[in-house]
Order: structure tokens, then sequence, then C-alpha cells
């Protein structure tokens, strides 16, 4: 998986490193190979006006992310697709909860067939973690 | 790419070597089991005065298995002083330290003794030489033969794996390469046989006959440049198999195998070898033939691939549609759906 340097800098940019600040999300997109082994997450979004958010959850509810990925898609030749989402955790080495894990599942049960990748942002590490053998484990560096 | 380069992924997918893992495991059953009959034949009067490893890993012709087991073929050599006249006799010895060893399926054959350890899918062949000077002797009898059906038989088994790998009479400049693709044909045509055969019939189509056939027959196919051609290689040595003496039509469409090893005793391999099995040979070499020219003439690689897969096995991979597969972008039917992700 190769993220975007503009894509890592947002996620930097964003991380909880405060006492107040609150999480931060979004959805993920860019290619993905002919065998979908390899990934390239190229643009990610960021809180829109009509989310939900605080310290410690979130909720994506503005359609601004939906008709990001639409543009994607249709600026891309049918290349550019969702490949997951991104939030913040306010802890240095970030786990995903339950519910992240619940969310994960949800969204992988909406795009079936596509290799989608959740991205933790801790204060100190970036995470990202895909779902193999019925688990979410996180990819190693590589 | 190429079609050589997925004849080069299948070669390295199919190419047994000492350092494969199960083979490995399967030496270690053999070194533990080695020892015991060379203490046996010691306390009997007949050390081992040598012993070696006969067969394909030699040759560097070895294939995995797929469902079958690993053959280790190891040879004991017994002093022509001190072994007993009775060629059958040092046999039973091995068959009691097999037996003895719990091995109740370890059997006398003809040419060896045999023990099959299904724990391991191991299969070993002990094979018992005397030697004097430098002639070799093959113990060679059942368990109840009679002395008319028991022999110690001239057998040159390095004589055999030497001329195997013997590449003096290819041109010196690329000796070393056309050896190399001689030994890739053979495994290819192993692998074949083990795909398109029954399991019963495969195992009579026995390696070092298409070993012996591809030796005697082989049309190396290089580039102009140097680089291997072998799909053009193997039909051209098929072809040249075909044509040659290996195949007696006996009767109309009924053919009889025949191919002699080159080496002492110089027997027919397929010796008592059936209608059935030569007819099925020679059909599906034929056949075999006619898919690889078919292959040559295509432009498309994958459709190349699906034929080769077809004859080889599901380790001649067809690749993935639309080229390079690892760096070209995957096309998608549709955006993808974002949920109304919540998280903590």
């Amino acid at each position: 998986m190769t993220v975007c340097d503009k894509v890592a800098g947002i996620w930097l940019e964003h991380r909880q490193t405060t006492a107040v600040a609150d999480e931060s999300f979004g959805v993920l997109m860019g290619t993905t190979s002919v065998d979908r082994r390899e990934i390239w997450i190229e643009t990610v979004t960021t809180p829109m006006a009509h989310d939900r958010r605080s310290r410690f959850c979130f909720a994506l509810r503005d359609p601004g992310h939906q008709l990001a990925v639409h543009e994607k898609f249709a600026s891309s030749g049918g290349r550019g697709i969702y490949l997951g989402t991104w939030h913040t955790h306010p802890e240095p080495i970030p786990k995903p909860s339950k519910i992240d894990r619940t969310d994960w599942g949800t969204c992988l049960r909406a795009n079936r067939e596509r290799p989608l990748v959740f991205v933790l942002v801790g204060t100190e590490e970036i995470r990202v973690f895909v779902r193999a053998s019925g688990r979410f484990r996180p990819l190693r560096r590589e | 790419m190429g079609i050589q380069t997925h004849f080069d992924k299948f070669h390295d997918r199919i190419k047994l070597g000492r350092e494969t893992a199960s083979y490995k495991k399967a030496r270690e059953r053999d070194d533990s089991i080695k020892k015991e009959v060379k203490s046996e034949f010691k306390d009997a009067g007949y050390p081992v005065v040598d012993d070696f490893i006969q067969g394909s890993l030699k040759t560097h012709t070895g294939i995995k298995p797929i469902s079958r087991d690993h053959d280790i073929d190891r040879a004991l050599v017994i002093d022509d002083e001190t072994a007993p006249e009775n060629p059958v006799t040092p046999k039973k010895t091995a068959l009691d330290v097999l037996e003895d060893r719990g091995f109740k399926n370890a059997k006398i054959k003809k040419p060896c003794v045999t023990a099959y350890y299904a724990s391991d899918n191991v299969h070993i062949d002990f094979i018992i030489y005397k030697r004097s000077g430098d002639e070799y002797y093959l113990a060679v009898g059942k368990k109840n033969s009679d002395e008319d059906n028991r022999q110690w038989s001239p057998a040159d088994p390095h004589g055999l794996i030497k001329w195997i790998n013997d590449d003096s009479l290819y041109d010196k400049e690329d000796a070393k390469d056309v050896l190399a693709q001689f030994r890739r044909l053979v495994r290819y045509l192993k692998r074949w046989r083990d795909v398109q055969f029954s399991e019963a019939v495969a195992a009579k189509v026995y390696s070092i006959g298409l070993t012996v056939m591809v030796k005697d027959e082989l049309v190396s196919s290089f580039t102009a440049e140097g680089a291997r051609q072998d799909l053009q290689a193997l039909i051209k040595t098929v072809e040249a198999i075909l044509d040659a003496t290996y195949f007696d039509e006996e009767e109309p469409g009924r053919y009889r195998v025949q191919v002699y090893l080159p080496v002492e005793p110089k027997r027919d391999i397929f010796d008592g070898s059936s209608f059935d099995t030569g007819t099925q040979l020679y059909n599906k070499l034929k056949r075999l033939k006619e898919k690889l020219v078919e292959v040559e003439a295509l432009s498309d690689e994958r459709k190349q691939c699906e034929i080769l897969n077809e004859l080889f096995g599901d380790d001649f991979e067809v690749p993935p549609p639309n080229g390079d597969s690892k760096t070209e972008k995957a096309k998608y039917s549709s955006a993808g759906i974002v949920t109304a992700s919540v998280g903590a």
C-alpha cells in the first residue's frame, strides 16, 4: 500500500495532540492494481459541516463524502474508488475500539470484493488495518 | 512479458531441490533408517561400503509431487568379497529392520526394498548393490524367488547419472544453457504426466523413461540473442520423440513403448509394459505437441497460458486479465459506497 505525501500531511495535521481537539475522520480514495494486491491512497476527505464530531467519537453524516467519491471515480475513468475510512484517536499507538471494528465490518459488507483498508491516526503512530482471516490486523510497514 | 516468463515461473514452482522443505523432512527420515540398516548389514557380515542417492535429485530433474509421496532412492553398496551369494539375503535383512520399526507395508520388490512412511508422505526405496572394483551388481529378486529368478545383475548407477548430466555433445559455448533447458523440459514432461494420466497409468510412465527419451531426442531452442525458448524446444523435442523408434504400432492404433537404458544392463525400461500404457503415452504426447503448436500460434499471452494450464496443471498460472497485474490499475464498475460511518 502506498500513501500520497499529501494525504500523509493531512493525517499528521489532524493528529489529536491537544487535550481539547476533536476526532477527525474522512474517507479514503485511490486506485488498486489489477490483482488488487497493491493499493494507492491518493486523496482523503476531512470532516464536513453535517458530520458529528467530539473528542471521543464521530459520525460521518455529510453527503459530501459520497460526492467526493463519485467525483474521484468519474475523473479517473473508473479507476479511483472508495477504499475505506480514516479517523484519529487521542492515544499514541491507536487500537481499534469495538465500535470501530463493527463499523469497518459494515463498510466491508457495503463494498464487497473491494480491498478496503482502515486508517487510525494516533498521536505518535499511524496504523493501517485490513481484515484478514476474519480479524482486523495492522499492516506492517515496509 | 513473453511466454518464456510463464514457463520460468512454472519451472520455479515445480522444481524439487535439496532445499525444498518437504524433501528435507523426507531425507531426515531416510537418514535415520539408513543408519539402522547399515548397522544390521555390518552385524550380518556384509558392511555397507558406500551409499548414495539415486534418481532425479542427482540429475536436477526432480519435481514436487502433486498428490503422490516424495520418493527417495537410497542406494546401499556392499563389497563383492563379503556379499552373500543370494542377492535376496541382504534385502531380507533390510526388510527385517523396516518391519521391526513397525512398517507393515515394507516389501521386497524385484529391484529394491520399499517402505512407506505415511506420516511424512515419504516413500523410500533401498536399492542394494554389490561392488567389485568399478563394477556394480544390483540385487534382483523377490522374497521367495528361486535361483532362476534372482541374481546379482550388472548395473551402472553412476554411469546413468553421468550420462544424463553429460553435456559434452552440446556446443561448448552454450553447453550449460542446453543442459539446463534439457532439465527443464524433463520437469515439464514429468508434471504433464502427473496431470494428464490417471495415477495408476502415471506410475507406469516411468520418469527415467521420459528422461532418456528427452536426452536422446533433445532439440534445444534459443533466440539469436541466446534467450531461452522452452516452448519451441518442447515442441521440437516431443515431435522428435514421436518420430523416433520408441513407439511400435503393433496393431492399428495400438502402441508398445520401448526405451532402452543407455548403460548397463541396457534393458528396456518399459519391459512388460502394456498396450494401454504405450498407446496412452503415444496419443497424449501427440496431443501435447498439437496443443503446444496451437499455443505457439497465439499472440494473446493469457490465452496461451490457459492452454498451458490445461496441459500442465495449476502450477502453470494464468495471469489475471489486462497485462501487468501489479502495476496496472484496475477499473471498477462503481465508485463504492460511503456508509454513515461512526467511530470511537
